[in-house]
């Protein structure tokens, strides 16, 4: 087999079977790159495995492949597919934790909460309700006066200190 | 229990009830404040104290000086969204801290936690 053939993937690349990001790239020797890029650590050795020619000039093509926008989209549609695909193996791995006898209970307790947040999330719910009202002065009268020493009471604050400050107001009002 | 798992214990609404507790506590040690707003501040802490427990309202100080910032620094991230500010306060580690702040928020989270 020559260099050259050697060069491209031994089996054409379905275009029926990649993503839309993957399909618009030029060639099936990119789509390559953009999967081993994912086996490998670098850009340049995943152009390397792609099939792209040795030379010098392999990092200068590597840097323009992985940075040219229709490889970036193809990158992202890729990786989606490898963490989609993950999910049952990490899935697996909690659950192994969750019912190991030499799994620490505090790690059974964090797998749980894992499968717990997924399955019944805590939901907090403020009801706000906004309603517009005129504006309405309460006199300070001896029943509202005596309502307001009851709630005090009633939330175990000193009812004396709230009358202290209602009738240090009633001066400064006086006063003023 | 420890402090961060007595947090995660309850519901995270009634963290951010006991903030607010704490914070219209202050609010009525006010000497400036009109008599309605005082009587509709006193009838939230009753409502309060009928749904969590008189001990764990009890229990809540007057917002210190530092847990007041804390509040109004939250309540300023979106002033006019409502839920940013309660779910800003209701973070566990927010939380955790806002304690460190003002410690009887804790304490009043141990005396619900007892009931």
């Amino acid at each position: 087999m020559s260099t050259a053939a050697r060069r491209k993937p031994l089996v054409p690349i379905d275009l029926g079977s990649v993503g839309p990001a993957m399909a618009r790239l030029p060639t099936d020797k990119w789509r390559a790159a953009c999967w081993a890029r994912f086996e490998v650590r670098d850009n340049t050795e995943a152009v390397r495995l792609a099939g792209f020619k040795p030379s010098r000039n392999l990092r200068r093509t590597a840097y323009r492949l992985f940075h040219d926008e229709r490889m970036l989209a193809a990158l992202h549609e890729v990786g989606e597919a490898h963490l989609k695909a993950g999910v049952p193996d990490a899935i697996g791995v909690v659950r192994e934790v969750l019912t190991s006898a030499e799994t620490l209970p505090r790690d059974k307790l964090k797998a749980a909460e894992i499968f717990l947040n997924r399955a019944h999330p805590i939901q907090t719910v403020h009801n706000v309700n906004v309603v517009q009202r005129k504006e309405v002065t309460i006199a300070a009268t001896e029943e509202v006066i005596g309502q307001i020493a009851e709630l005090a009471r009633k939330v175990g604050m000193d009812p004396a200190q709230q009358m202290k400050l209602i009738e240090g107001k009633e001066v400064q009002n006086d006063a003023a | 229990m420890t402090p961060p798992e007595l947090i995660a214990s309850v519901s995270s609404g009634i963290l951010s009830e006991l903030v607010c507790v704490a914070h219209y506590k202050r609010a009525l040690t006010r000497p400036d404040m009109s008599v309605g707003l005082r009587l509709e501040i006193l009838e939230w802490l009753t409502r309060c104290a009928r749904d969590l427990l008189l001990a764990t309202v009890e229990a809540v100080e007057p917002a210190s000086d530092r847990l007041e910032e804390a509040f109004i620094k939250a309540r300023r991230i979106n002033p006019a969204d409502l839920e940013c500010f309660f779910s800003v306060i209701e973070r566990p580690d927010v939380f955790a801290d806002l304690c460190k702040l003002h410690p009887s928020l804790l304490m009043a989270l141990e005396v619900h936690k007892a009931r």
